[in-house]
């Protein structure tokens, strides 16, 4: 039988409420059993301590303990936006009995439905936060919406992902834009903002200036263009004990649009006198003070986030094939399949004329999400030069194949071992280079090189080399 | 035949009948022009040569002092012409100077273009007025954002000479009682039509040689919108122009009323695009020429009349301009009548030799125009001699005819008030203020 369960710091939180759920110290979620628990109840009346709950339910690497509603026991019916849409529902600790509404209950039926539904619920411990990102996403099937929040330096923060991270920085951003590069999934416009082209920061102050000297200090007026002499100058001269008199023929103005109209605005610098019809806009970071004009500062869209079919069922079996389609833009990368037939083929062409070599090359790419964290919005850049590198290094006549997301297998024709060596040797400089020399980042970089012959059980040396990964 | 006609006719004349038979010519036309433009262009050209060191010694004064010169284009709908105007201003041998183009409430791209060149640094200002006010109230606007000690006014479908901004300048150094100064108007699209073809010819006697004529007597008055420079404080002093149509000749009128010289400048050329048919050049006259009545009769009445600041050059200026224009157009009809009346047997006869003479004349004046531009002149403007018989039937009857309709319209309906020319809001303020 499930049940709700109260996380608490400890045991006084919840008896200060009439619930009568089981409690569970944060400390100690692991020595529940999750699995029958229905919901988490969370105590935000202190939001601090609320936090730190809500954290350890998220940064928990068990599918049901992160994946589970959440439930925020509020004594304000009036959160904040950034408070309230941290979890999945909030209750005033004065009404709540231990009831959901009934829209609640279901959503929170199909979120355990889904927790139910992954194969391996149990036994998984999803390490990867990018991972649980995703699985969190599919488990919610609604889009992510961004928030606008002046707590936060990028000015727009997905609350929800929040508890997620120890670190409540950009981190969040950077997990949704390499979930998005992968094509798990897909961004859509949400709203535009300006951010400081120099520290990101969302915060511009945004000021009129003099486009001869670039002070701010203006005197704004209207221009007033009198009719029956053509006389056009700022109202302030046309100004006389209250009253409108034209400085060039004496005649008060009398009515608008009958003997006088204000054609434009006009605005004289206080500090250098010059006069002038449109103001430069002058943009100014309140982080670090840099200044330019707007189109000079970086125009960030906002997205909302939804689920694409790939990033769905990737929620489910793993994250298998993410820098591969990034590779594919540019070489061909065969079905394992697939690549097992050419090499087939290949094994018995060897065989009938004994004079000719191939070679079978594996590359493994460790860390890849880690490098995507570090280089950011770059990494589409990046993962493109790093498939030209394979492109240019490998023949037409080579055929590639991906046994995981950084694991890559090629078959090198006509190719000795020496050969073989000479073109992993410019494979993982290629790759040092351009990781090394641009981003003073240092891959980690395994290899092995199998001769191609009638004996060769390509099953049971890629295991063996996937294995030696594992250790 | 006729041409023996008209001998046997001549030969049959003495001096005194001849006098009567053709007294419009001989009496008005010829010495007010044809003598004038023999007399006073030769005179300035000898004194223009005589004084080269004096002009050189004005240009040094001026590369000296280098004054700010703001240059203002106001109108509406010209963003089209503008980039043409400001690749002719970037050619200037005089450089100091700031571009302030006003847009009254052009409705086509005009804004999008002219802010492009702010933004590219080619103009220096641009100023748009969302409400539409009228020429006069656009280039007011541009006083407001001025920080010249000299104000060119150019209209934005016209292009400058390369030295013609220096040009403009030299009077003001030449002489210090100067307080503006027109520029040459010379046709730019002379090709263009047959229409534009006579305008050349036209411009040439009228503009150049009549202007320079003009300033020579001292009784110039008008600084054509086309290209006109003034010193600033004037135009402060002034309040700027007045409302239009007819507001060159107004606010020349009154900077001579306040007591400077206004000179025509032969040597600064600006090129201007004419009306290309006679259905719009008639137009164009027909508002031109109302203002004539408007402005010489009605608003500046009082320098025809005695009192405290009569000056009688400026008395002359304006007599003058009434005279040939308003009463001599009169005149023409009379003859018409009187010969009729009197000689109607030789009527054809009279005619054909007038014609000839007109013809005649004109040519005179064309090559008295054509050694005034001397080395600005370009061979097309040469080349229109061999539209010189014609230019008797442009001037004489179809010119007349559309300032003689101009005159009576304006006369007996004040029809200018009613002009398309100015928002129409502005038009019955300056109808009701008898301006
Ligand atoms: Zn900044
Ligand atoms: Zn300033
Ligand atoms: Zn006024």
């Amino acid at each position: 039988m499930s049940h709700p369960a109260f996380i608490s710091e400890h045991h006084t939180a919840h008896q200060q409420t009439d619930i009568d759920v089981p409690a569970v110290e944060r400390e100690h979620l692991g020595d529940t059993d999750v699995a029958e628990v229905s919901y988490w109840l969370v105590d935000a009346r202190d939001w601090a301590a609320g936090q730190r709950a809500l954290a350890s339910i998220r940064q928990n690497p068990c599918p049901h303990v992160y994946l589970k509603p959440v439930v925020l026991i509020t004594a304000d019916s009036t959160l904040p936006a950034k408070v309230r849409d941290t979890a999945d529902l909030h209750v005033n600790i004065d009404g709540f009995r231990g009831k959901l509404p009934d829209a609640a209950e279901a959503r929170f039926q199909s979120i355990r439905n889904y927790i139910a539904g992954l194969p391996d619920a149990i036994e998984s411990s999803d390490k990867t936060l990018s991972f649980r990102v995703l699985r969190f996403l599919a488990s919610r099937d609604n889009a992510l919406q961004a928030h606008m929040t002046a707590d936060h330096h990028a000015g727009f923060v997905y609350p929800a992902l929040l508890p997620f991270f120890t670190e409540q920085d950009n981190s969040h951003l950077q997990v949704l834009e390499f979930l998005e590069s992968q094509r798990l999934i897909r961004g859509e416009f949400q709203a535009r903002a300006h951010l400081c082209r120099q520290c990101g920061c969302a915060f511009l102050n945004f000021t009129e200036a003099c486009p001869d000297c670039a002070s701010p200090n203006l005197h704004v007026d209207e221009l007033i263009h009198h009719f029956r002499c053509a006389h056009t100058a700022p109202m302030d001269e046309f100004r006389q004990q209250g009253e409108l008199v034209c400085p060039k023929c004496d005649h008060n103005l009398q009515h608008i649009g009958v003997d006088y109209d204000k054609p434009s605005m006009t605005y004289q610098c206080n500090s250098c006198n010059s006069r002038f019809q449109d103001p430069v806009i002058v943009s100014t970071c309140f982080n670090c003070g840099h200044s330019a004009e707007p189109e000079q500062q970086t125009h960030q869209e906002i997205k909302r986030y939804n689920l694409t079919s790939i990033g769905r069922n990737a929620a489910i079996y793993g994250l298998d094939n993410l820098f591969t389609q990034l590779l594919e833009n540019e070489i061909t990368l065969q079905p394992f399949p697939v690549f097992r037939q050419f090499l087939q083929v290949e094994v018995a062409r060897i065989k009938r004329y004994a004079l000719s070599a191939s070679s079978l090359l594996f590359i493994d790419l460790e860390d890849l999400d880690k490098l995507y964290l570090s280089v950011g919005r770059r990494a589409g850049e990046v993962f493109g030069e790093l498939g030209a590198l394979f492109r240019a290094v490998l023949r037409d006549s080579d055929v590639i194949s991906s046994r995981s997301e950084s694991v890559f297998v090629i078959l090198l024709t006509e190719t000795s071992d020496s050969a073989a060596q000479i073109a992993l040797q410019r494979l993982t400089q290629g790759i040092r280079d351009l990781l090394t020399a641009n981003l003073e980042y240092d891959p980690k970089i395994r290899h092995r090189i199998v001769g191609v012959d009638a004996m060769l059980d390509l099953d049971a040396v890629t295991e063996a080399f996937l294995k030696d990964h594992a250790d | 035949m006729l041409i023996d006609e008209i001998i046997a006719f001549l030969k049959g004349l003495d001096g005194w009948s001849f006098l009567a038979y053709f007294w419009p010519f001989f009496l008005f036309d010829f010495t007010r022009y044809v003598l004038l433009d023999l007399v006073i262009i030769p005179r300035y050209l000898w004194r223009r040569a005589r004084g080269a060191r004096r002009q050189q010694a004005a240009r040094r004064a001026l590369f000296k002092e280098r004054p700010l010169v703001s240059v203002i284009a106001p109108g509406k709908n010209e963003g089209k012409h503008i980039p043409k105007l400001i690749q002719s201003l970037g050619r200037q041998s005089y450089r100091h100077v700031e571009i302030i183009i006003v847009d009254d409430g052009s409705d086509d791209d005009t804004p999008g273009i002219c802010r492009r060149l702010l933004n590219a640094g080619k103009i220096d200002r641009f100023v748009r007025n969302e409400i539409r006010g009228g020429k006069a109230s656009a280039a007011n606007t541009a006083l407001n954002y001025i920080n010249g000690a000299y104000v060119v006014h150019l209209d934005a479908d016209s292009h400058l000479a390369p030295d013609a901004i220096e040009q403009i300048l030299l009077p003001f150094y030449l002489d210090s009682n100067v307080g503006a100064v027109g520029g040459d108007i010379r046709v730019a699209n002379n090709l263009l039509s047959f229409a534009t073809r006579l305008q050349t010819i036209e411009y040439l006697k009228a503009l150049s040689t009549g202007r320079t004529v003009n300033s020579e007597l001292d009784i110039l008055r008008i600084i054509a919108g086309a290209f006109g420079a003034f010193r600033t404080d004037i135009l402060r002093r002034l309040g700027g122009w007045d409302v239009g149509p007819g507001l060159d000749g107004d606010i020349t009128v009154k900077i001579r009323k306040l007591g400077y010289r206004v000179v025509h400048r032969p040597e600064a050329a600006c090129y201007t695009n004419v009306p290309d048919t006679f259905r719009k050049l008639a137009k164009q006259r027909y508002r031109w020429d109302r203002s004539m009545v408007r402005f010489r009769m009605r608003k500046h009445a009082d320098i025809l009349t005695p009192n405290a600041n009569f000056r009688l050059s400026n008395f002359l200026a304006s007599a003058e301009n009434i005279f040939y224009n308003l009463i001599l157009d009169a005149k023409w009809w009379i003859y018409i009548v009187q010969l009729s009346i009197l000689f109607p047997r030789h009527l054809p006869v009279v005619l054909v030799i007038n014609y000839l003479l007109y013809a005649l004349s004109s040519a005179i004046e064309y090559f008295v125009a054509l050694m005034l531009l001397g080395r600005s002149r370009r061979p097309v403007e040469t080349a229109m001699a061999w539209y010189l018989p014609l230019a008797p039937l442009y001037t004489g009857v179809y010119l007349r005819t559309v300032r003689t309709f101009a005159y009576l319209m304006e006369l007996l309906h004040r029809a200018s008030y009613h002009d398309r020319w100015n928002p129409w809001k502005v038009s019955s303020i300056a109808k009701r203020n008898k301006l």
